[in-house]
């Protein structure tokens, strides 16, 4: 499980500000991924945003229990609700963009969240980074992560990224893997490697 | 951020990041670009810095006072006791010029040296520390008229020994070059910023380039503006490196 996984960091590299980039797919993706929301959002009560470019809301809300969660706990930036044309959960929670729209749009998105939320957000979580190699070069997503994570650690956000490919699947995968604290494989099951 | 630091902010968070601050007394700035960029919403920003330092600051437009009012005060960075109790004054540059009967059809030169000496009397009444001209292009017809080109060079000083920050907005095309406005001599600005709208379909952004940042040129980073009732927003402008 990831959430042993990262429990089991040694104390000061889970220091606020910690980037931690989960390899997973299939069902071990599934449970990790709802498993760190529920963790971060509902069991530590801390507030967060999720940049969801998987699911829509309405299907996120069934992956992960969104009702059960603290209000305002979790602010979700949605980039698939508008391309799919689902049907749109009413909500402050909920931060509707279509894809493929710019990467700056998610960076403006993310700054008014942090400016509303007085610097009370502690984790923001990608839920893919596969899916945003679909619509964007990698030129786009070296140019985004590299401000994206400079701004998290500017505000000492804990960032944990999924990736649904193996890790040497792309070249913005390594460069990332690279540059943050901690990589994880996850295999079908749950186990680490 | 300390008292003085604060004095020598622009207003814009972001901005102020990118430039490191550090606004002179008397520096004066160039924004351009096409109409609806931003630029109008950032120099709010500008002055509410000042407001909020219990200065005086001076806004004069084309548009009409109580329309600019309800515009500044639809942000949430605006507080209501500014525009109430005087801090920040909005002159309408028609009102302004038809107090001494100017205008370009019938108008003098000398006229033209007239609104100058109101100008400066002015902001030396207000005692404003920041002076925003927001457009600028009213103003510069009357100069092309009389080929007054030292106008701006004048304005400059006198508002440097004044320790005035102005920023003046300019409505152009997508370059200052297209324009070629002898009465605007790009070397009297400290800071030259220029607004663009950027078509990505679907989304169009509109994004700024610093140009010119206290004299000298500058690196030319481009950012996407975002402009809300919470206020403006900065981020880089995400450009692929290779074609998709």
């Amino acid at each position: 499980m990831l959430i042993e996984e990262v429990m089991s960091i040694p104390k000061p590299a889970l220091r606020p500000g910690a980037q931690v980039l989960a390899y997973a797919s299939g069902e071990a993706y599934i449970k990790e991924f709802a498993e760190i929301i529920e963790h971060l959002a509902k069991r530590q009560g801390r507030r967060g945003i999720l940049i969801s470019t998987q699911w829509s809301a309405n299907a996120l809300t069934r992956r992960i229990s969104l009702s059960k969660m603290p209000r305002m706990g979790l602010k979700v930036i949605d980039t698939i609700s508008l391309s799919l044309g689902s049907r749109i959960s009413s909500g402050d929670d909920f931060v509707f963009l279509s894809t493929p729209v710019s990467l700056e749009s998610i960076l403006i998105e993310i700054e008014r969240i942090l400016r509303s939320q007085n610097n009370e957000c502690s984790f923001l979580v990608l839920d893919s980074f596969t899916s945003l190699k679909r619509y964007y070069t990698q030129g786009q997503l070296s140019e985004f992560f590299h401000f994206l994570l400079n701004r998290m650690l500017e505000e000492q956000l804990l960032v944990v990224m999924f990736d649904q490919e193996a890790p040497e699947g792309s070249r913005v995968s390594m460069e990332l893997s690279s540059t943050i604290d901690h990589t994880f494989l996850i295999s079908p099951g749950g186990g680490k490697k | 951020m300390d008292e003085v630091n604060r004095d020598s902010c622009f207003g814009v968070e972001q901005l102020d990041n990118i430039t490191l601050g550090r606004l002179l007394p008397g520096t004066m700035g160039l924004f351009y670009g096409p109409a609806g960029c931003g630029k109008s919403s950032m120099l709010y920003h500008f002055l509410f810095q000042g407001a909020s330092l219990t200065n005086d600051v001076c806004l004069i437009s084309n548009e009409p006072p109580g329309r600019l009012s309800s515009h500044i005060s639809s942000f949430k960075t605006h507080q209501p006791n500014w525009l109430k109790d005087g801090y920040i004054s909005i002159f309408n540059i028609q009102d302004l010029m038809g107090l001494i009967g100017l205008d370009l059809e019938s108008s003098g030169p000398d006229d033209v040296d007239l609104f100058f000496s109101l100008l400066v009397q002015i902001i030396k009444h207000l005692d404003a520390k920041r002076l925003v001209i927001d457009p600028v292009n009213p103003i510069l017809d009357l100069l092309e008229k009389w080929n007054k080109l030292f106008f701006m060079q004048k304005l400059k000083g006198k508002l440097m020994e004044m320790g005035v920050s102005t920023f003046i907005a300019l409505d152009t095309g997508s370059s200052l070059e297209e324009m070629k406005v002898p009465t605007m001599q790009h070397q009297i600005f400290d800071i030259i910023v220029g607004f663009r709208k950027e078509r990505e379909p679907p989304v169009i952004m509109n994004t700024l380039t610093i140009e010119r940042w206290k004299g000298s040129p500058h690196a030319r980073n481009t950012y996407v503006i975002d402009i809300s009732k919470e206020g403006v927003f900065l981020v880089p402008r995400i450009k692929p490196l290779e074609v998709k």
